[in-house]
């Protein structure tokens, strides 16, 4: 008959027996072995996991093709394909209103002069036609391939824009920094998309959300794709325009107010990444509204300051978003 | 021991500012104008200690955090500004000795709390919540011991040692179990 003992047993209680101080050192191995790892309250610092960043970044870049936006060549990335959109992201680094060549036009206008025009060739005199070298056409200028829309907005702004390929408008805000950039670029973008995932800087600007709009909700979602996502469920694109447009008010003089406004060079994230940074001070109180700016002109956000923070910025050498990580 | 507010030179550095000589970054004109705000939060830190304290205990949740630090130097700044309006009142205003130390320590824990939230692009890393409980617990442990009669306690350190005792009452009766049950076995067994 099998007996339910089992014969090892013998051998470890010997084992016991003999070693027992050896014995009682396995077992509180084992025993602390089990136990969870220390948590933050033990002692001061608790580790940084890289794994929680690191899948909400893969989600994102799964996600969003990238950086959250639905245009996959909207982040740098390398070159871009041939044929397709790069939302003018570069196009208007030496874009100046004016003058413009002349815009390509019906048969009525296609002369001789327009021709040699074309082709980046000065036409003989002769074929002088000055009437038919305007930049206008239809009220439209196409120098850029339609880069600049003439269609209304839902909402009225204070600046140029261009639509993206969703059909959404980024608005293009005169560089205020342009001395002392080294690209010269005439404008800064202010991108539908980057505004749909900074809402809750909104109310600083005087923006109402909907109602049904969830801060709380919005704030803990883990990927700018989400967020954008979110914001075009609950808000409408009136109010991101409108947002988009206070938020280029901040970054250019307002003649004619209190307000004052500043450009200087600045640093972001750990690494300290190059910025354009713009301060404005809001006349009647005593805040100051703080926009970042990449080093491609791409508008990143917008906050207001207090005295203290700004203070603390001055005296940090412009170095925003300290504590933040840049791949 | 508290320092008088120099309203002299601040009304000097105002006076400078409205005639174009300087402007409002001016790093002079800007301390003067921070340091009534952070006295503000100064004359109730306990708050903003039990605040913080809170969440490191895990009795509030990181958004939760955010929003009430921030709401509540949001109130601080709404007194300052009115503070700042009236002179009379700054005549008779008095700034803390160590009101720079304090509000070192809280403009770093309140700008995570206001960064937090910031997206750049695809370039730009998420703060996970424990990289942000270990920045302020890091902020705070500064804070805690530059003002230990406010901090009701020090968080860190007293749970460091509940966790040691507690380890070490468990091992010790693990010792005296396994020595019963080796002394059993033998009886059992015969030896």
């Amino acid at each position: 008959m099998k007996t339910p003992y089992n014969p090892n047993m013998n051998k470890i209680i010997k084992f016991f027996r003999e070693r027992p101080i050896l014995s009682l050192v396995l077992i509180f191995g084992l025993w602390v072995n089990s136990l969870p790892l220390p948590d933050a309250n033990i002692g001061t610092v608790r580790q940084y996991n890289p794994l929680e960043t690191t899948i909400s970044n893969q989600k994102a870049l799964a996600v969003s093709g990238g950086d959250g936006f639905t245009n996959p060549y909207s982040s740098d990335r390398g070159p871009t394909p041939k044929g397709a959109s790069d939302r003018g992201e570069d196009r208007f680094q030496d874009y100046h209103p004016s003058p413009k060549l002349p815009s390509g036009g019906g048969p009525s206008r296609n002369s001789a002069s327009l021709e040699a025009l074309k082709n980046n060739e000065v036409p003989d005199k002769k074929d002088w036609n000055v009437n038919e070298w305007s930049d206008e056409d239809n009220g439209q200028c196409n120098d850029f391939e339609k880069s600049i829309e003439s269609e209304e907005l839902p909402v009225p702004v204070n600046f140029e824009y261009e639509k993206d390929s969703n059909g959404n408008p980024s608005l293009l805000i005169p560089n205020m920094d342009s001395t002392h950039n080294t690209k010269g670029r005439a404008f800064n973008r202010i991108e539908y998309d980057q505004a749909a995932s900074h809402l809750h800087h909104a109310n600083e600007f005087g923006i109402q959300l909907s109602q049904d709009f969830d801060m709380s909700k919005y704030n803990a979602l883990p990927t700018k794709f989400d967020k954008i996502q979110y914001a075009k469920q609950h808000v409408s694109p009136e109010i991101i325009i409108s947002y988009q447009n206070a938020m280029g008010l901040a970054m250019k003089p307002i003649f004619g107010t209190e307000a004052k406004t500043h450009a200087v060079r600045g640093f972001a994230g750990k690494h300290k990444v190059n910025v354009g940074l713009v301060i404005q001070s809001i006349p009647g109180t005593d805040k100051y509204y703080l926009s970042i700016i990449n080093d491609r002109g791409i508008h990143v956000s917008s906050y207001s300051l207090s005295e203290t923070k700004l203070r603390q910025l001055i005296k940090n050498d412009f170095w925003v978003l300290t504590k933040r990580n840049f791949n | 021991m508290a320092n008088q507010f120099n309203l002299l030179r601040y009304k000097e550095l105002l006076e400078l500012e409205k005639n174009n000589k300087i402007t409002f970054l001016d790093l002079e004109l800007l301390t003067y104008k921070a340091s009534i705000e952070s006295q503000i939060c100064y004359n109730r830190k306990e708050n903003y200690f039990s605040l913080i304290e809170k969440y490191l205990k895990g009795k509030l949740a990181g958004h939760d955090f955010r929003s009430k630090f921030l709401k509540m130097e949001t109130q601080d700044r709404k007194t300052a500004y009115t503070i700042k309006q009236d002179f009379q009142k700054l005549e008779a205003f008095t700034l803390a000795d160590d009101l720079e130390d304090f509000s070192n320590l809280t403009i770093q824990i309140s700008t995570l709390c206001l960064e937090y939230y910031e997206i750049w692009d695809g370039t730009m890393e998420r703060m996970s919540e424990s990289e942000f409980y270990s920045l302020v617990n890091k902020h705070y442990f500064k804070l805690a011991k530059l003002f230990s009669a406010v901090s009701t306690n020090n968080l860190p350190y007293e749970k460091l040692i509940y966790r040691s005792f507690k380890n070490l009452a468990g091992i010790l009766g693990l010792g005296i179990l396994l020595i019963f049950y080796n002394i059993s076995n033998i009886n059992l067994i015969g030896f």
